[in-house]
């Protein structure tokens, strides 16, 4: 059986994307899942595995956002608020990582026990 | 004495509201509400794993020995099946917009049905813990715990060292943060239930038309949002 891919079949002709569309991401997803367990197994230490884990979970997550949650499709507002939720969220974890480390730096609080360099 | 003005031709939509103009600006609105309500969600379990963040700074080796009592499988299994679920209500929306009622009510129940696999794998994971006495706050046991963590983590301590005397520091945070980050992700699907079961009357009712199904897209969205918190704590909380 030919392994036939066109992206075209992914969108329908109103712009949105198909059922072929749709099953396509989700097998991306799976593969993503796979991937990140398999990562998992390799084991590249703690900050390594946390890393791969967490850029493996953001690539599924905007699959899911921009494709089943049809941002893709929805008008510009809609992107600009995920943006700006998840960049509000970074300053949750940045000032709060930030003032922990300025109170309990001394100990073994401190993030530099999470780097390696 | 006649009508001041008869001409006025209020094509309104029996689901248009008063206060909106249009169908399309009543769309554009209720949406950007949905989405609105979603960055308050994305905050609210921010919180959660802001918290999540710290702790495993300061304590990597509860963290990583937390992990490995895990079930990776189980975990990875109950992500395969909620992205399932998540394929299945997208194309439950993609039916509404096509006008098939049975499709809808076909995907939803799918959808359900991969929603109680996920909580009766979730549940066998929280009855093992509680057999082991590792319920933080509600039962736990510092020699279950132990040796559970001997059992399965021992490795991280070193193969070739004695067996641990005591538990790492922060281990019961682990496990702490563990319930309630999948309780409340836990809690947000069994609402979702709800709504699901819900909308699935409505649209037996024939509610729902391919000009008008917020209902069933705004649960698609509340849905995947479920699925992204999970698709976040598996690695977060199974794969340190």
């Amino acid at each position: 059986m030919k392994f036939d891919i066109n992206p075209a079949d992914f969108t329908d002709d109103h712009g949105h994307t198909s059922v072929k569309g749709y099953f396509a991401v989700f097998f991306a997803l799976m593969f993503f899942t796979l991937l990140t367990v398999l990562m998992h197994l390799l084991n590249f230490g703690l900050l390594g595995n946390a890393i791969s884990a967490m850029t493996i979970a953001v690539m599924k997550a905007s699959l899911v956002i921009y494709f089943f949650m049809h941002v893709r499709e929805s008008p510009k507002i809609i992107g600009f608020i995920v943006v700006v939720s998840f960049a509000w969220l970074a300053v949750l974890f940045l000032f709060t990582i930030v003032d922990f480390q300025a109170q309990y730096g001394d100990g073994p609080g401190n993030v530099i026990h999470a780097m390696p360099w | 004495m006649s009508h001041a003005s008869s001409d006025h031709a209020h094509e309104h939509k029996p689901y248009q509201q008063h206060h909106f103009d249009d169908m399309n600006q009543q769309t554009q609105s209720t949406l950007l509400g949905i989405w609105l309500f979603m960055a308050q969600e994305i905050l609210f379990f921010g919180g959660l794993f802001v918290a999540y963040t710290i702790y495993r700074i300061m304590y990597p080796v509860a963290w990583a020995m937390g992990a490995a009592t895990q079930n990776v499988w189980l975990g990875m299994f109950n992500t395969v099946v909620l992205i399932g679920s998540s394929l299945s209500i997208v194309l439950a929306v993609n039916a509404a917009r096509h006008n098939q009622r049975g499709q809808v009510m076909k995907w939803f129940a799918i959808t359900l049905l991969l929603g109680a696999v996920f909580f009766g794998i979730k549940s066998i994971e929280y009855m093992g813990k509680w057999e082991h006495q590792m319920v933080p706050g509600l039962r736990w046991d510092d020699g279950h715990a132990l040796h559970t963590i001997q059992e399965h983590a021992g490795h991280i301590h070193g193969e070739n060292e004695a067996p641990m005397t005591e538990l790492p520091e922060g281990i019961q945070l682990y496990y702490s943060l563990y319930f309630v980050m999948t309780g409340m992700h836990a809690l947000h699907m069994i609402i979702g239930f709800g709504l699901a079961i819900w909308i699935m009357i409505k649209n037996a009712r024939g509610c729902f038309n391919s000009e008008y199904y917020p209902h069933i897209e705004y649960f698609g969205l509340y849905w995947h949002f479920v699925d992204i918190v999970w698709i976040f704590l598996f690695p977060l909380l199974y794969l340190v």
